[in-house]
């Protein structure tokens, strides 16, 4: 119960950031991608379906909040413009792949942690260039890389350097809590 | 983890995977209905305009203030030197004004007479602020401060100063989502204004991001008129965009590999990364024909 209601503040607040703050901090128009820090890192202290849940809201927020006009075959949608879902699965899966891993979550180690953060980036990333650029024949791939999911994915381990130990206290203070019940 | 939590887990009846499942078929079923119909969209975006979009807009505000004070802090010497420019440019400007009020006299008597004093005439707009843009760094698209019940509709028309920032593609209640014109899925019809020739722009991530510019193409001038620094505004045969706003200027010119048209860039009028207030007008284009 406190851990939802935690992860539900927890998804508004990053959400808030990622879409409010960052564009402050954007460095020559890249932003760090704060959802997939708070997506991983959810999935990976706490496991599958903490993580899945996180990746679904954290997905839909973006979802709602997207307009990238991406229509399928260059047809219109048919309903306000909106295409639902998309980023709501990708999250889904970054949060779930990285709940796999729970096994190896040590508090104390920051490394894998942040390796997890970057390959679940990467991913997304890719998967967006996929559906979003190269299914509209955009295939300069080399150059999407290396001007746009690279310079994301470092920003966003600067970032994860802070907001990690911020959610390691959280996870923290749920596990007392937790052992309190007992 | 903890052995304790471990026993917590078994509580809960659903396994994972079929979480997974039930959440994977979920998105596919949105995926679905939302490319057909906008069944989930009215409760989603009321509860976003509640939850979400309140806050994103006193953030804005706080940042808007922010980043004000320090410009008016770090620009003051620019500010300085701007003016200075700028008093030439204005008194230039009035040269040029007088001239042209000459031609608008000669211009109106002559619109008159073909009765389309209606076709330019200025259309109405409301400001709002940008509050939130997109989640990732694909497109250039933002959410808005203004929605349904100050009357924005989908295909509005966004402007920022005189220039064209791009249009709505979705309201809220009290928001609502634009992509822009530099955003890589954009295209717009226009015309040069010198030479009245019609071309398309896009938007294009790759040249925004490495040169500032947009492109554009199809563009016939079969006699080599259209150079570099001409005006080009949108058309009037667009079908979302009202006709005359300026959407930047041509920056270089080249001939298709197809040899028939032209293709090249654009440098867009408005300063894309700096929009924090725009205008959006709120005639649409369907009407108005």
């Amino acid at each position: 119960m406190k851990k939802g209601i935690t992860i539900a503040l927890l998804v508004w607040f990053f959400f808030l950031l990622q879409t409010a703050v960052c564009p402050w901090i954007a460095f020559g128009s890249i932003k760090p991608n704060l959802l997939v820090i708070l997506t991983a890192t959810v999935g990976f202290m706490e496991g599958r379906k903490a993580g899945m849940w996180t990746g679904f809201a954290c997905g839909l927020c973006a979802d709602l909040f997207a307009a990238n006009g991406v229509t399928l075959s260059g047809a219109e949608i048919a309903g306000s413009g909106d295409l639902l879902g998309f980023y709501a699965l990708l999250y889904l899966y970054v949060g779930y792949l990285n709940g796999r891993a729970n096994r190896l979550f040590y508090p104390e180690d920051i490394k894998l942690p942040l390796g997890m953060i970057l390959v679940s980036g990467l991913g997304v990333n890719l998967a967006c260039y996929l559906v979003m650029f190269l299914m509209r024949a955009r295939l300069d791939i080399g150059y999407y890389l290396l001007h746009v999911i690279l310079p994301e994915e470092i920003y966003t381990i600067v970032v994860a350097f802070i907001l990690y130990p911020l959610l390691l206290l959280w996870h923290k203070w749920l596990e007392r809590s937790e052992r309190g019940k007992e | 983890m903890s052995p304790v939590v471990k026993k917590r887990r078994k509580k809960f009846t659903i396994s994972s995977r079929y979480l997974l499942i039930g959440l994977t078929v979920l998105c596919a079923l949105l995926l679905v209905f939302s490319f057909n119909t906008s069944l989930f969209e009215g409760p989603l975006k009321a509860a976003a305009s509640v939850v979400v979009v309140p806050f994103q807009r006193g953030i804005a505000r706080v940042g808007g203030y922010l980043s004000d004070r320090s410009e008016e802090l770090g620009q003051l010497k620019d500010v300085l030197a701007e003016n200075q420019a700028l008093k030439e440019q204005v008194d230039q400007l009035t040269i040029e004004n007088n001239q042209l009020q000459q031609d608008r006299y000669e211009l109106n008597q002559l619109r008159s007479l073909y009765d389309l004093d209606q076709e330019y005439a200025d259309y109405e707009k409301i400001g709002a602020r940008v509050i939130a843009s997109e989640a990732d760094n694909w497109f250039y698209s933002f959410t808005i401060d203004k929605g349904e019940k100050d009357g924005v509709q989908a295909d509005c028309n966004v402007m920022a100063g005189s220039g064209l920032v791009g249009r709505v593609v979705s309201v809220g209640p009290n928001y609502a989502k634009v992509i822009s014109l530099i955003s890589d899925t954009s295209s717009v019809s226009a015309t040069v204004l010198a030479t009245d020739e019609n071309l398309v722009v896009s938007g294009n991530l790759q040249s925004v991001q490495s040169e500032g510019t947009i492109r554009f193409s199809q563009l016939a001038d079969t006699q080599d008129k259209v150079s570099a620094g001409d005006k080009v505004v949108t058309s009037s045969i667009s079908d979302k965009y009202l006709p005359g706003i300026l959407i930047g200027y041509i920056d270089s010119v080249s001939s298709s590999s197809n040899n028939l048209t032209k293709s090249g860039t654009i440098t867009p009028a408005v300063d894309f990364s700096h929009l924090e207030e725009v205008l959006v007008v709120m005639e649409l284009k369907r009407q108005t024909e």
